[in-house]
């Protein structure tokens, strides 16, 4: 949409509200107006509010008397058991605070939460994480935690991961959260289908010749028909937040490091990067081709059911051991180095956000900072099997998920505490304008991987369009 | 107005308005008629639907009209462009696509699925064995919730391991012949298209009824005048039954560019958006990138489309529909 020709004539919002309100009759709208008052802060332009973000560096004052606040949590029900419980130990240290947890929808969470600030009726605590994040930071509904974080000691913020710390704070100059758990990108491979394979089992010194060769040597296609029955290997491709971290493994990258406007997809780098894939995929048929769109095209569609002997997936040890229940041995394995001497994964900013029109917004920070600490990440860890974000609570992280799921003895779980000690994750760079350009470079990523009749070079072509769209 | 509380039955229903003692020794009592009682009844009875009505469909669908001259994503940005969203629409090749897709569903789904709904209405029509039985067969589809058909049809025709693919298989088509339904451009939408002829036992069901309301002696009279099976369908069936016709054409159509779970729930709109329906666009707009002036012009643009449609068929069925005892 060419936003930037139609005519600039900026109202506030309140009035904007009653014109409309008026305009479909009073006596209709009495009711909805009543909903559609998140605030009553003044209307700014996009570029307005953003500086006034970035301008701001005080913390807003806080509302009188006891806080009480709305934490919306995601996770399934046990957790949710024990989220509550956590909270309850939360609260007799902080008497002054009282916290009702709610479980976020299942479906459509983010659509119900932009709807809920909208309304004026969003969580006062809540979570996001990169990939969605500037939506909320770029309307200015996310407190800024850069004056709060100043609380923490010197030895406190050591025991954060750089790369992660830093994530939360590339939106708009305000730091989004605070860390919930992080979660990095591993191989995930079948032990038995390598064992049958004579293939060694792959290792940190893995290059993606390596990779591919064991790939090849995996895969079984008994009648040649030109569609295995078992993968030599998936990785999603296809997927916008997935795709991307090879391309600096080859030296390349999706945007320009010092541009968030400028898609650097053409570079023969990320070429070369994007081809790799593609070719395993369509040309070799040894890695994966998707399945199915969406939600059902995952790991879970391949590794478990053994139609692939090894997977490019996040870190969830325990949600794999209960899922593999004993079928077959598996181990986890860093992804392989790339062609450039670069080790580089996804490593996740889930985190744990302040809306900014709470009304308690030092109540919140005191809460965000407790599930941030180490008393309720090994908790988590304890629950669900996922990296905490401290150092502190990483050195146990094998230990406890050995204790929870004694057949994660098994699989080299050692991998992850290196990745974090060596701190080769990072988060996904961020267009300036994210929505324009995951607009044009998703159906080109599906047009070259999950249709497979495109060149990669049409992500080259893309490229200038997905620049235009910055402008 | 009236004042609720003030009002009394008296006797076998006469309705008195006691607004005030003293005045009632005043003036004569106003009584209303047994008809204007059951009107306020009446009245009484669905207002709770028309003010549900008045707010919330009326009352939305005026506020998305004033929404849709604005630019604002309802939190920190609010411009007032006038037509500007509707000519920015017309520039968009993504709305263009999602405009020809969604006619292109709807221009197949709505006649074949009528089609379809027909002979199956026609076929359980017939006195054969185990009729109920089949009767629930076919509509039972109908009452399975979008979510679960989208979850159930992923699996029939997942390229590689779907019901579908082994079928034609086994039929001899080589396996790298077979389509790859949602994730091929060309037959994406076709995979809704068979997913939504799937549940259309509703539809089936209402031919049902209306064929059981032919009178049977106009078949009698028509067999006396020498009429074979083609032509009492073509005569007596198809005239008979042209209401209920209509009736299910013109909410098909409604629903028909309405479409949005399938393509939500399977593809989101993929491959290269193959599959990116109206109404998925105006979701997209709206709650995934915040442009809720945009997407109350898509919002409008489809009413506009859907109402053409429905009033087009509307002036037509002068030509096509008989209703019994008119004259033509």
């Amino acid at each position: 949409m060419s936003q930037e020709e139609l005519p600039r004539r900026t109202i506030s919002r309140r009035s904007f509200l009653s014109m409309l309100a008026f305009s479909s009759g009073a006596s209709l709208l009495a009711a909805c107006g009543a909903t559609v008052q998140p605030g009553g802060q003044s209307i700014a332009s996009d570029s307005e509010s953003s500086n006034s973000a970035a301008e701001e560096a005080s913390r807003p004052a806080q509302a009188t008397g006891p806080a009480e606040l709305r934490w919306e949590f995601r996770g399934d029900e046990v957790e949710f058991e024990r989220a509550k419980a956590n909270i309850e130990k939360f609260m007799e240290k902080n008497p002054n605070i009282k916290v009702k947890v709610e479980r976020a929808p299942d479906e459509q969470r983010d659509e119900k939460l932009v709807t809920a600030m909208i309304g004026g009726t969003a969580p006062d605590v809540f979570e996001a994480w990169g990939d969605i994040v500037y939506k909320f930071a770029d309307k200015d509904q996310i407190l800024d935690l850069n004056p709060y974080v100043s609380d923490l000691s010197a030895d406190d913020l050591k025991d954060f991961y750089k790369w992660q710390w830093d994530g939360f704070a590339e939106f708009n100059n305000i730091r989004f959260g605070m860390p919930k758990y992080v979660n990095i990108m591993c191989l995930w491979y079948n032990k038995d289908m390598f064992d049958a394979a004579k293939v060694p089992y792959p290792d940190k010194s893995w290059n993606h010749d390596d990779y591919a060769n064991a790939m090849k040597k995996l895969t079984i296609d008994s009648d040649n028909d030109g569609l295995p029955e078992v993968w030599g290997g998936w990785i999603p491709a296809w997927s916008w937040d997935r795709f991307w971290y090879r391309l600096p493994m080859w030296g390349g990258d999706v945007r320009d490091a010092n541009d968030p406007a400028k898609c650097t997809l053409d570079d023969p780098k990320s070429q070369e990067a994007l081809e790799w894939t593609r070719k395993l995929m369509w040309d070799d048929k040894v890695l994966a081709q998707p399945l199915a769109l969406g939600a059902k095209n995952w790991s879970d569609a391949v590794f478990y059911p053994q139609k692939a002997a090894m997977c490019e997936d996040g870190t969830y040890p325990q949600a794999v051991a209960r899922n593999v229940a004993g079928k077959f041995r598996w181990g986890y394995q860093h992804v392989p180095v790339g062609p450039a001497g670069i080790r580089k994964v996804l490593g996740t900013t889930d985190g744990f956000c302040i809306w900014k029109n709470t009304k308690y917004p030092d109540a919140a920070w005191e809460l965000v900072k407790f599930l941030s600490g180490p008393i309720y990440q090994e908790d988590q860890v304890k629950a669900t099997g996922l990296l905490p974000v401290r150092f502190s609570v990483l050195e146990k992280w094998e230990k406890i998920n050995v204790e929870q799921a004694p057949e994660l003895a098994d699989v080299n779980l050692n991998w992850a505490v290196e990745a974090l000690q060596e701190g080769y994750p990072s988060s996904r760079r961020v267009f300036k304008n994210q929505n324009a350009a995951a607009e044009i470079i998703v159906p080109a990523l599906e047009k070259v991987y999950s249709i497979g009749d495109t060149p990669v070079s049409y992500l080259a072509e893309i490229a200038q369009e997905v620049n235009k769209s910055q402008q | 107005m009236l004042n609720l509380a003030s009002l009394s039955l008296i006797g076998t229903g006469d309705l008195v308005m006691a607004q005030n003692t003293t005045a009632l020794s005043k003036k004569p009592r106003r009584r209303l008629s047994q008809r204007q009682i059951e009107e306020l009844v009446a009245y009484l009875f669905i207002s709770p639907w028309v003010i549900g009505f008045l707010i919330f469909t009326v009352g939305a669908m005026l506020f998305s009209l004033g929404l849709s001259f604005f630019d604002t994503d309802l939190l920190s940005r609010t411009r007032f462009v006038g037509p500007g969203n509707y000519i920015a629409l017309f520039q968009d090749p993504l709305f263009i696509k999602s405009l020809w897709v969604t006619s292109y569903y709807s221009l197949a789904v709505v006649p074949l699925g009528t089609i379809i709904a027909l002979l199956i209405a026609l076929m359980l029509n017939q006195k054969i064995v185990f009729q109920g039985t089949f009767r629930v067969i076919y509509y039972l589809p109908a009452l399975v919730t979008g979510a679960a058909v989208a979850v159930l049809w992923t699996w029939v025709l997942n390229p590689d391991i779907g019901l579908l693919n082994g079928a034609l298989m086994r039929l001899g088509i080589p396996r790298a012949s077979l389509p790859r339904w949602f994730l091929s451009e060309t037959w994406a939408v076709p995979s809704i298209i068979l997913m939504s002829l799937w549940g259309t036992g509703a539809n089936m069901l209402l031919y049902l009824a209306g064929l059981q309301s032919i009178p049977t002696q106009l078949y009698d009279a028509a067999k006396i005048d020498g009429a074979n099976s083609f032509r009492l369908f073509w005569h007596v069936t198809l005239p008979m039954l042209s209401p209920t016709i209509f009736f299910n054409v013109v909410l098909n159509i409604i629903a028909s560019y309405q479409v949005f779970t399938q393509a939500y729930l399977l593809t989101n709109g993929g491959p290269n958006n193959a599959t990116l329906t109206m109404v998925m666009y105006l979701f997209r707009k709206a709650f995934q990138q915040f442009y809720f002036g945009y997407a109350s012009a898509i919002a409008w643009i489809l009413f506009a489309i859907i109402l053409a449609f429905t009033l087009l068929v509307i002036r037509s069925s002068d030509a096509w529909v008989y209703y019994e005892g008119s004259r033509r």
